[in-house]
């Protein structure tokens, strides 16, 4: 994109704006009050996220490139290249940065935060897209309407199994597991025809019917299993009294006895 | 100061009730890791409405004070100490700032991000640490639970530490490449 200044901030608006309305409208909402600040947190850090994946994907992810074999090349690119590092990315965000932030209270915080962290990955990611564009008030359109609610229905699967993972005492692990496994599965599944339609598009300046079709039905299925996941999530979400119930802050005995000692030291 | 009197010490505070310890004994809660470093800071300037009795105050120097990690190692350092605004601010103003005008990461913006959290680190670290610690009284009455939001506010973060080190690297190493290939 080499448009001038003024340009460039429209585009860096529009690849934006998506995303932090949402963000607006979560950090402003009375029912998230207790985790105003944290919501900007995660949203910066889902921002911030991308980078070092971008980068440490680039050092070791495979040139799919080469690979001929139109489904193999697109399967490779939207698994390993594209859904596994984001998600993983943003597992790692969720996981050691806010479950066990001081402000999160309730297991149901979690699952907003971890929206809001996709909506920040999102966000760079739109960036990335529509200055990369030459058409870019398109692309930051399509995508508006399309990466933007596929990454927070990410986010609101692995939210619910990070709250899982808070309110459960045995098969912990197992939460952990799905929460990284499941939006990766998906997101995956949603990436691989649009990695193909957009290879035969490249090669072929057009899309042979019996492909489009395929691509198609993969593509509408991938939506559909997506979103009865979400659903069936937010259901379990809202019957659940559990995610409501306060989080405890730590074993305070142990903390009491580290306090007194620090009290001596700090005296000296 | 000799062991007999740090063990003496150390006995009369482990008699005192928690409800008796004061701000520097919660600050150090917080801090963790190298408490010592932000105490002595915190000793010499002060900080907000905290009454600071140490004679030392009546020649109080200004509240820079140069931190050659906080330099050197900005972005993992601020979240190493679990300032993660601030390490988002300080990793996402340049980069958007470099997109909108090439070069000028290169050019200035992040040798001077890099000067001022040297010179200002351990104020802003007292600051965020007694804004913890003002938060924690404003939410809970009993000391306990007081004490254990502070202990999970506070110390050091590792993951935090990797992160931010990947976060300044790649950061540094796509600035220079597209710097190079201006």
């Amino acid at each position: 994109m080499s448009d001038p200044l003024i340009l460039r901030l429209a585009a860096a608006i529009s690849a934006i704006a998506p995303g932090a309305l949402l963000l607006v409208y979560f950090s402003y909402s009375r029912a998230w009050r207790g985790i105003r600040e944290l919501t900007w947190i995660a949203f910066g850090l889902g921002f911030t996220a991308a980078i070092p994946i971008a980068g440490v994907a680039s050092l070791f992810a495979p040139n799919f490139f080469s690979i001929v074999d139109l489904r193999l090349y697109a399967a490779g690119v939207a698994f390993l290249e594209a859904s596994l590092p984001e998600e993983l990315g943003k597992f790692l965000v969720i996981y050691y940065f806010l479950m066990r932030h001081e402000d999160v209270r309730r297991p149901l915080d979690v699952v907003v935060l971890s929206i809001v962290v996709s909506l920040g990955f999102a966000s760079i990611e739109n960036i990335y897209y529509v200055f990369g564009s030459d058409d870019w008030s398109s692309t930051a359109m399509v995508r508006a309407v399309t990466a933007i609610p596929m990454h927070s229905t990410m986010g609101i699967i692995m939210g619910y199994h990070a709250a899982q993972y808070l309110i459960v005492t045995q098969s912990k692990r197992r939460s952990l597991l799905l929460m990284i496994l499941v939006p990766t599965i998906l997101h995956g599944f949603y990436d691989y025809p649009v990695f193909a339609v957009q290879r035969l598009y490249e090669h072929t300046q057009g899309l042979p019917d019996a492909e489009a079709l395929e691509f198609q039905i993969v593509f509408i299925v991938a939506i559909i299993v997506t979103a009865f996941v979400a659903a069936h999530a937010v259901r379990s979400l809202a019957k659940t009294p559990a995610y409501l119930v306060p989080l405890p802050l730590g074993d305070t005995d142990r903390l009491h006895a580290h306090t007194v000692h620090n009290a001596a030291a700090s005296r000296d | 100061m000799s062991l007999a009197n740090a063990e003496h010490r150390a006995a009369e505070a482990a008699q005192a009730p928690v409800e008796k310890l004061g701000q520097e004994t919660l600050l150090a809660d917080f801090i963790g890791r190298n408490a010592q470093i932000y105490l002595a800071h915190y000793r010499r300037t002060g900080s907000r409405n905290v009454p600071v009795t140490a004679p030392a105050l009546e020649s109080a120097s200004p509240a820079i004070s140069w931190h050659w990690a906080a330099f050197a190692l900005t972005i993992p350092w601020l979240f190493y100490r679990k300032m993660y605004l601030g390490g988002i601010v300080l990793v996402i103003l340049p980069v958007l700032f470099d997109h909108i005008v090439p070069g000028s990461l290169f050019f200035g913006s992040g040798f001077m991000i890099a000067v001022c959290t040297g010179l200002y680190a351990k104020s802003w670290y007292l600051a965020h640490a007694l804004g913890k610690i003002d938060r924690a009284t404003e939410r809970y009455s009993a000391m306990d639970r007081r004490l254990a939001y502070i202990r999970r506010a506070g110390g050091v973060s590792i993951p935090g530490a990797v992160f931010g080190a990947l976060t300044q690297g790649i950061t540094i190493a796509l600035a220079l490449h597209d710097l190079l290939h201006l």
